[in-house]
């Protein structure tokens, strides 16, 4: 399972990418992934669902040992994700999919033929 | 400009040149392989793209990013808008300024988006939130 680390603005503006670093040096499968949003959360470090906020390096060990000292719960659940009404992406896949690694074949988007360059 | 940087200057222009729009990332091509826009680069470009130079001009002045001349000292950005003000931000600028004194540029810039987490600065394409004085003063010294 791995262990979700949002990569974007807010998360690493916060130290996300030391926490990150923390959690590979660990021994653990981090994937870096989209916000949830809460920008007060981050860095937002999810583990089986279970959200773990303004973590620090130094809380690594101790979230990977199952620690909840810093833990508030399923992220999907809190109060600021539970009341909003989610447009786009399914729910069930929405922010928790993972990006295709590096390197591999991107999706094939519809109406572009194989092979053709995007002029955009 | 150099004999090989108006070689690279070249390649840039020949590698965006057909885009739809290739001026702005000619623009940013350009400031971040020679560290500016020169008035040399500008007029290359505008002849390169049968623009006027005035066309470029506008432009390039228009956003802060691009640099007629390099850039001496490192620059930090310091996101002085309401929400990083309302998180105290002005109580953090003499600090920075001193910490600045000689060594960087302060430069106000409004809005990183992170304002739930302000005071934010950036450099370079680094963002940093929730700064204190000793942190602010540890960016600026680091730039």
């Amino acid at each position: 399972m791995p262990v979700r680390i949002s990569d974007d603005a807010s998360a690493r503006a916060t130290g996300a990418d030391d926490v990150a670093a923390a959690f590979a040096a660990a021994g653990a499968d981090v994937a870096r992934v989209s916000s949830w949003g809460m920008q007060w959360l981050e860095p937002l470090v999810e583990v089986d669902g279970i959200g773990h906020a303004n973590v620090t390096p130094a809380d690594v060990a101790d979230i990977l040992a199952g620690s909840t000292r810093l833990a508030i719960g399923p992220v999907a659940e809190h109060p600021f994700i539970a009341r909003q009404q989610r447009l786009t992406f399914a729910p069930s896949r929405w922010p928790i999919s993972r990006p295709p690694a590096a390197g591999a074949a991107s999706p094939r988007r519809g109406g572009s033929a194989p092979g053709r360059r995007s002029r955009r | 400009m150099t004999t090989s940087d108006n070689g690279d200057l070249g390649a840039i222009i020949a590698a965006h040149k057909d885009r739809d729009g290739p001026l702005l990332p000619i623009l940013q091509a350009v400031q971040e392989a020679f560290g500016c826009v020169s008035e040399a680069a500008r007029r290359e470009i505008a002849h390169a793209l049968n623009l006027s130079r005035a066309e470029v001009h506008g432009v390039a002045s228009f956003y802060h990013d691009f640099t007629a001349a390099p850039r001496e000292r490192p620059v930090v950005k310091i996101c002085r808008a309401e929400a990083c003000q309302a998180r105290g931000v002005e109580a953090l600028m003499p600090a920075a300024e001193r910490a600045a004194e000689g060594r960087a540029v302060l430069e106000p810039v409004y809005c990183l988006g992170l304002c739930g987490i302000g005071p934010a600065a950036m450099v370079g394409t680094r963002v940093h939130a929730r700064l204190d004085e000793a942190r602010l003063a540890a960016l600026i010294a680091e730039a």
